[in-house]
C-alpha cells in the first residue's frame, strides 16, 4: 500500500471522473426525457452568477408565486398544498396521521423528515392560467376593496403594480405533480415540450395548525408539504455566456431573452440554447 | 519498521540515556567505559539510521520544535487548500466545457505530483501534509464543479469517493490529516446512508443524531482493520468514531424531538441521558482496559459533560449560584479520586 499508495489515489480520481462522465454521457443520449423552451421568467440570472469571487453562469428555475399576491393578510402559506394532498404524500411514504394532540401533531410532523422524489412542472398550463384569473380577479375587485375601507388607495396601486409585473415577469412554471415513479408520472404527463419531470425533495410541514388557540383540528390541520429541486441552477456553459450578457445588458424588465433546455434519460437537465425573445416570433 | 515506531524507538533510546546517567549520578550503578562506548555506539547508529530514513525526533529542542511545525502545516495546508478552491471558483466560468474537465481532472492528478515530490524531497512530512491536503481540496473540487457543470442530481456518493482518496493518501505517506479528512467524509457517506435505507434525502439524514451513532461505531470497528504498523492510526479511527457516538448521545440526550425512536421527546431524553453515562462508563473502562490513553481520556470528559449539563438541568435555576459551583468543584474532586483509583489499580495490574 505504502509503495503504490499515490497510484491508488490516483486511479480512484481517475475512476469516479469517469464513471460520472459515463453518466452525463447516458444522461444525453437517446430520446431525451422533455425539451423545452422557457424564458427568462422561467429562468432569471442566478444570485451565485453576480459574484465577483465565482465566475460561473447559471440560471435558476422560479416556480414560485408572488405571495402578496398569493395569500390574503390572515391566509396561511400551505406550501405545495395544491399538489401534496394526504394521499401523494402517504405516496411518497409520509406518515399523515397526525395524533389529536396538539404537542404530539406538532413532534410528529417534526419527526418526519425530507424524502427524495420527482417533481412534474408544467409550462403555461392549466395552472398558470387558473392563477392568472386569480391575479386578474384580484385587481378586477380592488376599488370595491378601496370603497369598503379594506385597502388604502396607495395600497391598491402598489396591488396593481404588483400584479402588472406578475403577469408580465412572473414565471409559468408550475409544480403540478410529484412522485417517486418517474416513468409513471412521465406516462400521467406524456407532453415532453409541456411537462418537465426533475428530481426534487419533499419537506413536510405542519398545515392549518391554530396557533392562537394551540389546537390541531382536522381536517384543516393536516400534514402538508413543499417542493424544492435538486438541481435549481442548471450551469450556462462558456459558449452561451456571451448572449447572455449582451441581452441581459439591454435594460428593460424581463423577459428578455428564450432558453432551450433539454432533460436527458437521467432527469438531469442542460441547456442547449439562449436566444433574444424575438426570435420565438 | 514506520515512522512512528522508529521515533518510539529513539524516543525509548534517549530515556535509557537519560536514566542511565541519573543512576551513574546518584552512584546506583554505572556501565563500564567499553560497554557504555558500545551501547553508545550502537544506539548512534540506530538514531543516524532513523534520522536519515524519517528526519524523525532525535532530541527533546527537536521534539518541541516539530510541536509547531505540525501545527504551522496544518494552517498552511488549510490556506493553500482554500487558496486552490476560491481560485478554481475565480477561474472555472472563463474556461469552455473540455478545458474545465481537464483542468478539474488534472488538478489532483498533479498534485498527487507534489505529494510524491515532497514527500521524496522532505522526509519530515510537513511538506507532503501541505501538498496531500491540496491534492484532496483538489479533488473535492474536482466532483463538486463537475456536478455543477453537467447538472449532475447532488447524492453522498461522492463522499464515499472523497474518503477513499483521502484514505489512500493517508496511507500512501503516513499522513494523520489525510486520514481524518478520509474517516470525516467516510462518516458523511455513512450517516446518509442510513438515512436513505427508510428514504429519506440524503442531505436530511444528519438532521436525526442516531445515524451519526450507527456511522461512527463503524469508523470505531475500522480501528481493528490491519494499518500495515502505522501505529497512531487505529487511535485516530477510536477518537473520531466514538466522538461521533458520543457527541450524537449527547445532541439526544438535551433534544428529544430529534430522535428516531417512537417516544415522547422527554422519555428519548432520559433514555439517552441514561445511554450517555453508560457509553462513557464503556468507553472509559475500554480504554483503561486495552491501554488506550486517548479513549480513556475522551470518556472521561464525555463523562464530566454528561454530568455536568444534568447537573445544570436539576439545579441552575434553583440553587444559589455559589452552592451550583461548589457542587461543581466537589463532584469534580470526586471523579479525580475516582480515577486515581482506577490509575492506580492499573497500575498494579500492568508489569
Amino acid at each position: 500500500m505504502r509503495r503504490h499508495g499515490l497510484l491508488v489515489a490516483a486511479a480512484i480520481v481517475l475512476l469516479v471522473n469517469a464513471v460520472v462522465l459515463v453518466r452525463v454521457a447516458v444522461n444525453r443520449t437517446g430520446e431525451p426525457n422533455a425539451v423545452v423552451t422557457l424564458t427568462e421568467r422561467e429562468l432569471p440570472l442566478a444570485w451565485s452568477s453576480r459574484s465577483a469571487e465565482d465566475s460561473g453562469v447559471a440560471l435558476r428555475f422560479d416556480h414560485s408565486r408572488s405571495f402578496y399576491l398569493a395569500h390574503d393578510d390572515d391566509e396561511e402559506d400551505a406550501g405545495d398544498g395544491e399538489v401534496l394532498d394526504q394521499a401523494r404524500l402517504a405516496a411518497l411514504g409520509f406518515d399523515v396521521r397526525l395524533p389529536a394532540d396538539p404537542d404530539e401533531a406538532i413532534r410528529v410532523t417534526y419527526r418526519e423528515l425530507s424524502r427524495r422524489a420527482f417533481a412534474v412542472l408544467e409550462l403555461e398550463g392549466p395552472r398558470w392560467s387558473a392563477w392568472r384569473r386569480r391575479v386578474e380577479a384580484r385587481v378586477a375587485a380592488l376599488d370595491a376593496e378601496v370603497a369598503r375601507g379594506k385597502e388604502t388607495v396607495d395600497e391598491a396601486a402598489r396591488i396593481r403594480q404588483r400584479a402588472a409585473d406578475e403577469l408580465h415577469s412572473g414565471s409559468r412554471l408550475f409544480i403540478v405533480d410529484a412522485g417517486l415513479d418517474a416513468a409513471a408520472l412521465r406516462r400521467q404527463y406524456p407532453d415532453r415540450r409541456a411537462h418537465l419531470i426533475l428530481p426534487a425533495q419533499v419537506h413536510p410541514r405542519l398545515v392549518g395548525f391554530d396557533w392562537k388557540h394551540h389546537a390541531c383540528q382536522p381536517p384543516a390541520c393536516r400534514l402538508g408539504g413543499s417542493i424544492s429541486l435538486l438541481t435549481r441552477e442548471p450551469n450556462v456553459p462558456k459558449q452561451l455566456q456571451d448572449p447572455l450578457r449582451q441581452l441581459t445588458a439591454v435594460p428593460g424588465a424581463a423577459p428578455r431573452y428564450l432558453v432551450d433546455l433539454t432533460v436527458g434519460r437521467n432527469h438531469e437537465p442542460w441547456i442547449t440554447a439562449i436566444r433574444p425573445l424575438a426570435a420565438k416570433q | 519498521m514506520t515512522k512512528e515506531a522508529a521515533q518510539a524507538r529513539a524516543d525509548q533510546i534517549r530515556s535509557f540515556q537519560e536514566e542511565l546517567r541519573m543512576l551513574d549520578a546518584e552512584g546506583v550503578a554505572s556501565l563500564d567505559a567499553g560497554t557504555w562506548a558500545r551501547v553508545r555506539a550502537h544506539q548512534d547508529r540506530l538514531l543516524a539510521g532513523f534520522s536519515a530514513a524519517w528526519d524523525i525526533d532525535i532530541s527533546g529542542r527537536q521534539k518541541q520544535l516539530s510541536l509547531g511545525m505540525r501545527v504551522i502545516a496544518f494552517l498552511g495546508a488549510a490556506a493553500m487548500a482554500a487558496a486552490v478552491a476560491l481560485l478554481f471558483r475565480r477561474i472555472w466560468g472563463h474556461l469552455d466545457t473540455p478545458a474545465q474537465v481537464t483542468l478539474l481532472i488534472a488538478a489532483p492528478l498533479a498534485a498527487l505530483g507534489l505529494v510524491a515530490l515532497a514527500a521524496h524531497r522532505d522526509r519530515s512530512g510537513y511538506f507532503a501534509t501541505i501538498a496531500g491536503l491540496v491534492a484532496f481540496a483538489c479533488f473535492v473540487i474536482d466532483l463538486a464543479l463537475l456536478g455543477s457543470i453537467f447538472n449532475v442530481t447532488p447524492s453522498q456518493n461522492a463522499f464515499l469517493a472523497w474518503g477513499a482518496f483521502g484514505l489512500a493518501l493517508a496511507y500512501a505517506r503516513d499522513l494523520r490529516l489525510l486520514l481524518v479528512a478520509g474517516i470525516l467524509s467516510l462518516l458523511g457517506y455513512l450517516t446518509a446512508t442510513a438515512g436513505t435505507w427508510h428514504g429519506v434525502y440524503w442531505l436530511s439524514a444528519g438532521e436525526r443524531p442516531e445515524h451519526y451513532i450507527l456511522a461512527g461505531l463503524a469508523v470505531f470497528a475500522l480501528s481493528w482493520a490491519p494499518h500495515g504498523g502505522r501505529t497512531t492510526f487505529p487511535g485516530t479511527y477510536r477518537l473520531f468514531g466514538l466522538l461521533a457516538v458520543l457527541l450524537a448521545i449527547l445532541v439526544l440526550s438535551n433534544w428529544g424531538a430529534s430522535s428516531e425512536l417512537p417516544l415522547s421527546s422527554r422519555a428519548v431524553q432520559h433514555v439517552y441521558q441514561v445511554a450517555g453515562f453508560a457509553a462513557a462508563a464503556a468507553v472509559i473502562w475500554l480504554g483503561v482496559r486495552r491501554h488506550w490513553p486517548g479513549t480513556t481520556n475522551l470518556g472521561g470528559a464525555f463523562f464530566a459533560l454528561f454530568l455536568y449539563t444534568r447537573f445544570y438541568d436539576w439545579w441552575w435555576a434553583w440553587m444559589p449560584r455559589w452552592v451550583f459551583f461548589l457542587v461543581m468543584a466537589l463532584v469534580a474532586v470526586l471523579l479525580l479520586m475516582v480515577l486515581q483509583r482506577l490509575r492506580r489499580a492499573a497500575r498494579e495490574v500492568t508489569p
